[in-house]
Parts: C-alpha cells; sequence; structure tokens
C-alpha cells in the first residue's frame, strides 16, 4: 500500500471513529458537575486592571516570548512608570533584592534613575549616601547567608559598597565647588556620619570573615574612612562660614576627629599584634631552603614595622593639632596614617600568602622546622644575625623611617 | 483561528469569571478527548473517568494561573498522562488490542439512530475492524511513532499540536511521522493480502 493509499485509508478510519461517540447521558451530567465546581471555585473578586492585562498577554503573547522580555522590558518599564510617578510590582519586589538575585539590576536601575531625576548636586549627594547605606545592608546580608557563592558575592557587594563610596568623595568636590556652604556643609555632615557607621559595621562584619573574605571588605573599610575624612574636611573649611554656622558645632567636630583617630589608633594595635606574630614564627628555625623565602618576608615585616610607626605618630600629631584647635591641618594628618595602614595591610597580607604557600610546597620544611625549632637553632650565625637585626629595628632606624614617609 | 476562540473563553473567564466559558470550552473538545482515551483504555467507563479528569485539571490550570497558549493540546497532553497514570495505577500493561475491541455499545450515542441505520452500523464495524488492523501494525511500531502517527492520522493535530502533547519539537514530530509512515508502508508491504476496506 502507498503512502497515498495508506493516507486515504486513514481518512475513511477517520471518518469512521468520529462516530464514536460518549454518552450523552452521561455528557450532559458530567458537564454540569463540572460546572458547579467551576462557580464554587471561582473567585469572588474581579481582577484588577494589572490582572487583566495580564490575564491579555498570557493569553495572547506565547510564554517563551514573555519570558524573554520579562528582564530588559521591566527594567525599562520601571525607570519610565517612576519617573512618571508610579510603581509596579517589578520596581516594589526588587528593593529587597540581593546582591546576585536577577532582579538587582531593577533595582541598581530605580537607584539611577532617582538620581537622574535629582538635579540638585546636594540632593544626589545625599540620595547617593542613602544608596551606600544600601550597599552595606547588602554586604550584612551576603556575609551572613551560607550560600556557595558567598565568596563572590560578597566580593561584588564591598566592590559596589566602594566604588559607590569613590563616587560620593568625587559628589562631595562638586557640592564644594558648586553649592552655597550651608547646602554643602549639610550634605557633608550627612556623608561623615554615614561613612563612620558603615566603617565601623564593616570592621564588625570582618570579624566573622575568613582571611581570603577579609580582603575585599578592607578595602571598602579604607574607602568609607577616606570619604569620612573628606567629608570633615569639608566642614572644617566651612566651620567658620557665616551661612553654615550651626550646622556642626565644635563638639560634633571634635567628636568625629576623635573617633577617626581612635578607629586608626585600634587598626595600628592589631596590625602589631599581627605582624609580631608573624616575625616570631618566620625565625623559630626552619631548613635552609625556605630561610630565604622567610628573611624577605622579615625585610617586609621590618617595613611594615617603620611605617605602623610613621602612622602612630602622625596620629600623635593630629591629636596634639585639635588639643590646639588648629583643625584644618588635621584631615591631612588623618589621611597620611590610614594610606599607611592600608599599605601595610595589603603588605601583611601578601606575606601571608606567601608564607601558606611555601608550607604547602615544601613539606619537608614543615617537619623540620618542628625539630629546628626546638633542639635546632639556626645554624647560620650570619643568617641569624641580619634576621635578628631584621626583625628588631632600633629606635634610630625607625626614627629616621619616620622622616621619610614611605609612599 | 480555533486557538483564538479558546483564548478568548479563557480570557472571559479569567476577568468576566464567566463560568460559561469554561463549559464552550469542554463542549468544544468532549468528544475529540473521550475518543482519544477511548481507543487507549479498556472500558467505557475507564473512558469516562479519565475525560472527567482531564477537564478538572485544565480548571486547575485555570486557576493556577498558569499560561495556557494552547487549550487542546493541553487537554490532549493531559489525557495522555492520565492513562498512563491509570495503567500504572492497576499495574495493567497497555493491550493496544484490547484498547480497541469496541463493542456496539461503547461506540452508541443514540441507540435508536444506530439501529435505525444498518449502513452506518455495518460500516462502523468495518471502520473499526480496519481500525484495528492499522493498530495491530502500529503497535509494532516504537512507542514515539504510533502516538504521533494516531495523533495525526486520527486524532487529526497539528505537528504543533503534537509536538506540546508530546513535550518534543515539531521538527522532530514531523521526522518521527515521516519515519513512523514509511515503517508503516514497509508493514502494509510484507502483508499484502491484508483485507482493508478502503
Amino acid at each position: 500500500m502507498s503512502n497515498r493509499e495508506l493516507r486515504k485509508f486513514m481518512g475513511s478510519v477517520r471518518q469512521a471513529e468520529r462516530m464514536i461517540k460518549p454518552d450523552a447521558a452521561w455528557v450532559k451530567a458530567d458537564r454540569a458537575a463540572l460546572l458547579t465546581h467551576v462557580r464554587e471555585t471561582l473567585p469572588a473578586s474581579a481582577l484588577s486592571f494589572r490582572a487583566r492585562m495580564r490575564a491579555i498577554i498570557q493569553s495572547s503573547v506565547p510564554s517563551y516570548v514573555v519570558q524573554v522580555l520579562r528582564g530588559p522590558a521591566f527594567a525599562i518599564l520601571s525607570i519610565f512608570t517612576l519617573a512618571l510617578g508610579g510603581s509596579i510590582a517589578s520596581v516594589s519586589a526588587s528593593e529587597q533584592s540581593m546582591p546576585g538575585d536577577w532582579l538587582y539590576p531593577i533595582k541598581i536601575a530605580t537607584e539611577q534613575t532617582r538620581l537622574v531625576l535629582t538635579s540638585d548636586k546636594a540632593d544626589k549627594l545625599r540620595l547617593k549616601t542613602d544608596f551606600v547605606g544600601r550597599r552595606l545592608e547588602e554586604m550584612k546580608g551576603v556575609a551572613a547567608s551560607t550560600n556557595d557563592k558567598k565568596p563572590e558575592r560578597l566580593k561584588e557587594a564591598a566592590g559596589a559598597l566602594r566604588r559607590d563610596l569613590d563616587t560620593v568623595k568625587q559628589q562631595l568636590t562638586g557640592v564644594k565647588e558648586s553649592s552655597s556652604f550651608k547646602d554643602a556643609s549639610e550634605a557633608a555632615k550627612y556623608l561623615d556620619q554615614k561613612s563612620t557607621t558603615i566603617a565601623a559595621e564593616l570592621g564588625q562584619i570582618k570579624q566573622s570573615l575568613t582571611d581570603d573574605e577579609k580582603d575585599s571588605v578592607s578595602e571598602a573599610q579604607f574607602a568609607a574612612v577616606n570619604t569620612g575624612v573628606k567629608a570633615m574636611e569639608v566642614l572644617i573649611e566651612n566651620k567658620d562660614q557665616p551661612d553654615s554656622r550651626g550646622i556642626v558645632t565644635d563638639q560634633e567636630l571634635t567628636d568625629s576627629i576623635t573617633t577617626k583617630v581612635a578607629s586608626l589608633e585600634a587598626d595600628i594595635a592589631e596590625t602589631s599584634e599581627k605582624i609580631n606574630f608573624d616575625v616570631a614564627s618566620s625565625t623559630s628555625g626552619v631548613a635552609s631552603t625556605t630561610q630565604a623565602l622567610f628573611l624577605a618576608d622579615e625585610t617586609q615585616s621590618a617595613t611594615a614595622t617603620s611605617t605602623i610607626l610613621f602612622a602612630n605618630m602622625t596620629l600623635l600629631e593630629a591629636k596634639a593639632l585639635l588639643e590646639n584647635n588648629q583643625l584644618d591641618q588635621i584631615p591631612d594628618k588623618l589621611l597620611a596614617a590610614l594610606q599607611a595602614m592600608n599599605d601595610v595591610d595589603k603588605a601583611t597580607q601578601a606575606a601571608d600568602k606567601v608564607t601558606q604557600a611555601s608550607l604547602i610546597t615544601d613539606p619537608m620544611t614543615m617537619g623540620a622546622t618542628t625539630t629546628a625549632s626546638t633542639t635546632q637553632p639556626i645554624s647560620d650565625g650570619s643568617q641569624d644575625t641580619t634576621a635578628t637585626t631584621s626583625t628588631q629595628p632600633s629606635q634610630q632606624d625607625s626614627a629616621a623611617q619616620v622622616s621619610e614617609p614611605p609612599q | 483561528m480555533d486557538n483564538l476562540i479558546d483564548q478568548f473563553q479563557l480570557y472571559r473567564l479569567r476577568t468576566k469569571r464567566d463560568e460559561d466559558a469554561f463549559g464552550r470550552i469542554y463542549d468544544r473538545y468532549i468528544e475529540r478527548i473521550y475518543r482519544f482515551v477511548l481507543l487507549k483504555l479498556p472500558s467505557k467507563e475507564a473512558a469516562q473517568d479519565v475525560t472527567s479528569e482531564a477537564f478538572l485539571r485544565l480548571w486547575q490550570y485555570v486557576q493556577e494561573e498558569k499560561g495556557i497558549t494552547n487549550v487542546r493540546a493541553l487537554l490532549y497532553r493531559i489525557a495522555r498522562n492520565l492513562v498512563v497514570d491509570y495503567y500504572r495505577a492497576s499495574s495493567r500493561t497497555i493491550s493496544i488490542e484490547q484498547s480497541v475491541t469496541f463493542s456496539l455499545d461503547v461506540t452508541s450515542y443514540d441507540n435508536e439512530d444506530r439501529l435505525s441505520d444498518q449502513n452506518k452500523g455495518k460500516r462502523l464495524i468495518e471502520a473499526k475492524a480496519d481500525l484495528a488492523l492499522i493498530v495491530e501494525r502500529v503497535s509494532r511500531l516504537k512507542e514515539d511513532y504510533r502516538d504521533v502517527l494516531m495523533l495525526r492520522l486520527v486524532d487529526d493535530l497539528s505537528f504543533q499540536d503534537i509536538a506540546i502533547v508530546l513535550d518534543k519539537k515539531p521538527g522532530t514530530v514531523r521526522v518521527i511521522f515521516h519515519r513512523a509512515m514509511k515503517v508503516l508502508d514497509n508493514l502494509a508491504q510484507q502483508n499484502p493480502d491484508t483485507p482493508f476496506h478502503v
């Protein structure tokens, strides 16, 4: 039988098959029962306009098309809708989204829209400062999560926070140049308070993180303190201007400076302790194959120690200026100390990674280290001398280095 | 055009809360779905149960506000899955021959009309016999081939609709259909004396 004949035959079969019909009585009863069920389970309230639109779209547009268009279309629509003063489900739902969520780009797009629609620079700076606060909340959420992607998301969130802090710092410069002293001072005060809070909370977040996770958070913390110092600088510059008097009191300024100095002192104490620990472990007796590596480490520690001393001296000078009410020189001192500690942190982190790598790649050294530390002091006297010298710098040496601040 | 009518009914159901709209969908497809499952199930009662359940499941889809782009294909798909569940639950194996062993009362719509039209009845019996033979041949095919053939040639669904029912791509369905026709033709040539009543 050819295909044509088969098709013809199947056509006749189909016609016959269509003579098969269900019992009319059964159909009638079944239909009535079904519609009773439908009536009983139909929602009572009429659909809202939004739901009606969704029903039309569901009925007329294939689902895969809706899914493809949903992302960018909703983002664009939310921008225009917000500009017209309205809000849609996606925009309000995106407010709670976190980095990595699919609604997060809508959240950022909404923030950008609000910034674009804010014309006054001081208002824009205040709004951006609020958004920086959101980045902190997102970081806290990510840090508290147990997601597999936590390290990546934490890095992303910290990076976003750092970038936003740098942005507000630049915006502050623009506000200082173009706005009134009053507006600039009000915005700077708000930014100073916010960034101080952010720096403190980032410090708390770091306590629950691994060493690898701390790196990116430390950078964000540095940016927060830096931005706070810049804001404080604007306050100090404008405090004697007539229309900005009363915006920030002398006591508030003093408190802000004292808080920043205390924060830096705590950082110095913590890092010093850490540096000494590193130095101590590197001189406990190791095999010669790794001694050069640890000498380099000790060299880095010496530079780190002198840098810490420089930072400490700078803070002491800032305190003295505060006592003498010479506030205008304080921001530069704080920034110098902050930069010094940032350099030490980076060097310490790099040294830690080198130490970890050397212990992993040289398993023989690990055994020798244990033995040498107790029964076999370092055999090479010259190296020992070198090590001693580099780990215990004289006061004279340190003073000389203090006078030449590290780059 | 059919789909547009169905979509309009769904729209009325969702927005106007018009229960009669669902009744109209029921009227459009009750016979087709009943026939579809009757050919696969051992009894009229089983076919009625499965048909009722298929429309109830469709209503659930509507209530859950899932996007329904093709009502007909969805109904066939639901019905097909229910037939599978039926055999799975009763631990029976699907017997194609059993599924097409009609008795006269199974196919009755109006007994009086049937009895009064002897030619129609004779034709019907012959067609059923032919169908059984075709099904017997088709049963030797792979399940996919069988399903596509029956849905296309007996239920007259488009390749697009068959793709939705079987959860395959339309292109794949076309390929399966042509291969199935080729296999069926080979089977027919192996049995040239088959008394088909063309």
